[in-house]
Parts: structure tokens; sequence; C-alpha cells
């Protein structure tokens, strides 16, 4: 399986009252033609920030290093023009809030044609009816009056639909999701992750699906990478990260969700909160809170592997050795 | 949208009526006692008390002000106690003149305004945005008089290539105008800025930016239409205000409009002309806040399907 998106060492600071702070260390991780690698974490560990610098929409003043290779170029080092053309049309997102995320002055038409218009090159005629074809395609109903109705005039779900359609509107070859079905109900979320998954297998798409629900990882992920703190710290198969997680923070997670089978327990919650970017430690950025820690944590752990295509940052794994990486 | 119409014209209405009210109740508020004004302070108190009954000002207020209305609708707004000429026709001799300056004002104003609201809000934070916003803040602070007199001494005594003050076709409206323009510009700066900076952090824009759109097309397409809500509310107040004469610019400028008659007006306790420019002042601000909701309708959708 190529890789269509290779992201090595990516490394995010942003300038906070003239100093730099990190906010992602370190990053990698690949996605293969077709595949959904899920990006999990709590608020605040910099899942969307390395998604904007995939999409390079990050606010000026922030550095970023490290490669992002879409197809073997290095976005990082193209220039703006030439990235214009990638986003929306080779690469394109869908955002979190989809109450906000549609320009309340603009018709619903418009806003998915704009894409078609940029890179499409089509008439406003064509681009009307094209939007009309993905309105349908993600599922509107009475596609032809939503076409010329205001987002106001639509609810969460259906919002989200629109953002759907517009990601897909250039037949992307990657699909950037941030947290696409945190804003809405349960029963709309299964709607929504159903429509991604059955367009992404349809269209061979690679998807980032950025979460913080390890539910929804299970249900539509191939592989996943967890992150703390600006750091992966355990990356691997959905399937074996499930069985067997390696990283204590990971553990924590899983033992976050409440299980409906078995026997009732307590829910164990991880002790602490996410360490700040302005204070955060040397050595491992888990060590405060994990009830494991031990004196080799204080220096900063490297990447091992503990499995088939399944690798963990903790000192717990430093044995099995460091990764060919 | 007809409901949102009705109702933003019923409220005016309303407003309009109080507005009467009060202008009614300026003649008890000025201490001058309206026949004594028209026959002279010398003329004897039987004349005055004939005058005061020909005047009607011997009936309750109510039916005073019924009258008054009643005229007001006729269109008689009663007769300048000084020149003993009929107010509407005093009135409507100057709207012409003074709606030509105040629109040229405004346009200034806007030409002047907006494209450094929009400048500096593109580069916020940066030097061009200092630069520029320490220029708009000079603008502001600087006296109409005092740049008008500049402006005339400069460009129609230094360089005679605009004329000495006095109102007229366009080459009259121009130094008016820039000086307008200027002192007001500021305002629309950042009121533009400062909306366009709030719009700019808006997930829509970044939702635009993620379509591939370029800083050009974000800025026009989706920030400055969405930004432009609280500039056309000022905008209309302000043109309202305009239209019904810029006092300090007709004096200035020596401009024979509104401003100025009701300037003297004032200055000689001329109570019907005061109670005449107060009342088409008052109309012109509700029309034009009018007007600006009916704008704000076809801006933003959610206003029409509310």
């Amino acid at each position: 399986m190529a890789d269509v998106l290779e992201v090595r060492d990516l490394t995010i600071e942003f300038l906070i009252e003239e100093r730099y702070y990190r906010a992602v260390q370190g990053v990698s991780f690949d996605i293969g033609e077709g595949e959904t690698l899920g990006l999990v974490g709590e608020s605040g560990c910099g899942k969307s920030v390395t998604s904007l610098a995939v999409m390079r929409l990050l606010p000026t003043h922030t550095k970023v290093s490290g490669q992002v290779k879409f197809r073997g170029q290095d976005l990082l080092k193209v220039g703006e023009p030439q990235m214009r053309q990638i986003r929306g049309n080779e690469i394109s997102m869908i955002f979190q809030e989809p109450m906000t995320s549609l320009n309340p002055v603009h018709r619903i038409g418009t806003q998915i044609s704009e894409s078609l218009i940029l890179h499409r090159n089509v008439s406003a005629a064509k681009a009307r009816a094209q939007s009309i074809d993905l309105l349908k395609l993600v599922g509107i109903p009475r596609a032809e009056q939503i076409v010329d109705e205001y987002p106001h005039q639509l609810s969460g779900g259906m919002r989200q639909r629109v953002m759907i359609a517009m990601a897909m509107a250039c037949q992307p070859s990657v699909l950037i999701a941030d947290e696409p079905t945190t804003a809405l109900d349960v029963t709309i979320q299964a709607q929504i992750l159903d429509l991604m998954r059955h367009l992404t297998a349809e269209n061979h798409m690679s998807t980032l699906l950025i979460t913080h629900d390890l539910g929804v990882v299970a249900e539509m992920c191939d592989r996943v990478a967890v992150m703390y703190a600006g750091q992966i710290v355990e990356q691997g198969p959905v399937r074996e990260i499930f069985r067997h997680p390696s990283h204590p923070y990971t553990v924590g997670l899983m033992n976050c969700i409440p299980k409906i089978a078995g026997e009732r327990k307590r829910l164990v919650p991880i002790e602490g909160n996410v360490p700040s970017l302005q204070n955060m430690g040397v050595g491992c950025r888990f060590a405060p809170r994990c009830p494991k820690a031990m004196d080799v944590c204080h220096e900063e752990p490297e990447e091992y592997s503990v499995g088939t295509e399944h690798t963990c940052r903790c000192w717990l794994h430093a044995e099995a050795g460091v990764t060919s990486r | 949208m007809y409901a949102y119409l009705i109702r933003r014209i019923s409220g005016a209405v309303v407003v309009l009526l109080g507005i009467s009210i009060i202008t009614f109740l300026l003649v008890y508020a000025v201490p001058a006692d309206p026949a004594r004004m028209i026959v002279g302070p010398k003329a004897p108190a039987a004349v005055v008390a004939a005058v005061r009954a020909q005047l009607g000002l011997n009936l309750p207020l109510p039916v005073q002000y019924i009258h008054y209305m009643d005229r007001l609708f006729h269109g008689d707004l009663g007769t300048s106690y000084i020149y003993s000429l009929p107010v509407a026709k005093m009135i409507l001799q100057r709207i012409g003149p003074t709606a030509w300056l105040a629109l040229w004002c405004w346009v200034a104003e806007l030409v002047i305004g907006i494209p450094l609201g929009i400048y500096t809000a593109r580069h916020a934070r940066h030097k061009r945005d200092y630069i520029v916003s320490a220029v708009a803040l000079v603008g502001i602070s600087l006296p109409v008089f005092w740049l008008g007199l500049v402006l005339l001494y400069w460009f129609g005594f230094e360089i005679p290539i605009l004329p000495l003050g006095g109102s007229g076709g366009i080459q009259y409206v121009i130094l008016p105008a820039i000086t307008y323009g200027i002192t007001g510009a500021a305002y629309y700066t950042r009121l533009l800025k400062s909306s366009m900076l709030e719009v700019m952090g808006q997930d829509y824009v970044r939702t635009a930016r993620a379509k591939g759109a370029s800083e050009r097309r974000v800025t026009w397409r989706h920030v400055v239409r969405n930004a432009l809500l609280p500039v056309v509310t000022f905008g209309g107040i302000d043109i309202g205000y305009l239209l019904t004469g810029v006092v300090l610019i007709e004096a200035t400028f020596n401009w024979n409009g509104l401003g100025m008659l009701a300037y003297t007006a004032i200055q000689n306790d001329d109570v019907p002309v005061i109670m005449g420019t107060v009342m088409l002042i008052a109309v012109g601000v509700v029309l034009f806040t009018l007007l600006v909701d009916i704008i704000y309708a076809a801006i933003d959708p959610r206003i029409r399907y509310e």
C-alpha cells in the first residue's frame, strides 16, 4: 500500500508573549491509499493543530518544522499559490463545528460551488448542478431546494452533511476530519460516520480522523495514533491497540470507557490534568500522571516497537528496542 | 420578510408620533411668547391678546396638538417670526443644497474610510496598520472648522483653483466634502477594522481557506460582507444626520443649507423654524434607520427569515 500522506517529525511552535512554545513535537505518521488513521487524544493535546499544519492553515507566527509529504511532495516547502491548488482539491477538511463552519450570508449551493469553481474551472450553472448532485450524494433530501437555502435554515446534522459535500466536491485523495461528529446528537453521529465510511471506501480516499472518542475509532479506523501533550505516545493497528494497549496513557483512556457487557465497575479516571504548554516538564510528558512512573521517566523515552507495526513511547517497553524510524 | 418590514415600519410610525409631541411642546419650553415675538416688543397688550387668540394659544393643549398635527399633514409648518415666511417653504428651498452637500460628504467618508478599514484589518498589528491608524486618528482629531479654513486658504486663496466658500455646483462641494471625509472617515475605518478582525476569527473563514480560496477571495467574499453590518448601521444613521444639515460645515463654508437655517433660527428664537427643522431632522433619522433595517435584511439572510 503506497503511502499518500507521510508526516515526519512534525514540530509546531506557537508564539505566546514573545516566546515560542512547542504544541506538537516530533509527530510522525503515514496514511496509505484508502486507509483511515485515527488520531486520538484529550482536548489540547495537539490533534487539531497537527491537522491544520498538514493543511498549512495555522496562523502566521507559528513555527512548523519536519516534513508533510503528500504523494512524495513536501507540503511545508511548496509556495502558497501551489498550496491553494492542493487545499480543497487534493486534501480537504471537515471541521468540528457544523453550526459555525458555514458562511451565514451565502447560499448552500454557492458554498459548495466555490471549491468546484476554484479547482475545476466550471461555470456557475454547472457548479450548481454538481452541487445538487453532491447534496444528494450526502443524503440530503429536497436537494434542489436546499441548494438555494442558507445555513441557518438547516439542522446541525444537515450542515455537517453539507460540509462533507463541500469536502467531497473535488474528489480529494485525502480527507481530514477534525472531530466531525462531536457537536452532533448520538443518532446523527452514527449516520454521519456511516456516510463518511461509505464515501471514503467508495472513492478510495485516505482519511485522517481526529477524535477523542475511542468508540468512533473502533468503528471507523484501520490504524490509530494516540497523542498526549503534543507527542504520539502509541501507534498501531486498531485491533492490536484495543487488545494490547501498551502505553499507560492508552490503558487509562480505555479504562475511561464504560463497558456494556460484563460486570459493572467504577470507571477509572486518569488523575491530574494535561500539562500546559508553558510548564511542560522534561522527560516523559505523561510521567507526572502515570501510575507506573519510574526514575528513568525523567528522561525522554523514544518510540519502541511492541508488536507488528505497533510502537509505544514508554520506558516500560524499552527492552523491545528502538524502532527503525 | 413582510412581517419584518411591517414591524419595522410600525415602530417608525410610533417614534414619529412621539417626536411630533415633543416638538409641539417645544413652543412651551422656549421662554419667548409667540404672540409677543410676532407683534414686537412695543405692541400694546390688547394686540398681543388678540394675536394669541388668533393663533389658538388659549385653547387646551390636546386641542392645540390636534390642530398642529392637522396643519402638519397639510404641509403647514407655521410661519417664521422673523421673516414672516412659511417655514415649509424656507425648509424646502434648503433641502436641495443640503442633500447635495451631505451626499458628497458621506461619499467622501466612505471612499476614504472603507478602503482604509479593509487595509488596516488585513495588516492588523503590523507596521502598516499602525501608520494608517495613526493618520486616521489625526484626521478624527482635526476640528472641522480649522481643517476647512486651512483648505479654503490653500485651495481658494493661495492656489485659487476652487471657490472661497458659498453654495453651488461640484466645484463648491469639493472642499467641504474632503474636509468632512477626512474628519469622519476614521469612524468607518475603525468600525470596519474591528468588525473584520472579529469575522476573520470565525470558523467559516477557516473553511473558505480550507477550500483553497486565496486571501483576496477570502477577504472580499467571506469577510467583508459579514463585517459590513455594523458599518451599514452607522452609515445609515450618519447620512440621516448629514442630510438634515451639517451645521459646522455649512457655517465654515458659508453654505446656505438647513444647518445654517437651524443655526440662525436658534440664535433668533424663531420657534416655528426650530420646530420645523427639528421635525425634519427626526423624520430624516427615522427614515434612514428604517432604510438601514431594510438593507440589513438584504445583507444578512438570517434577519429576512426571522
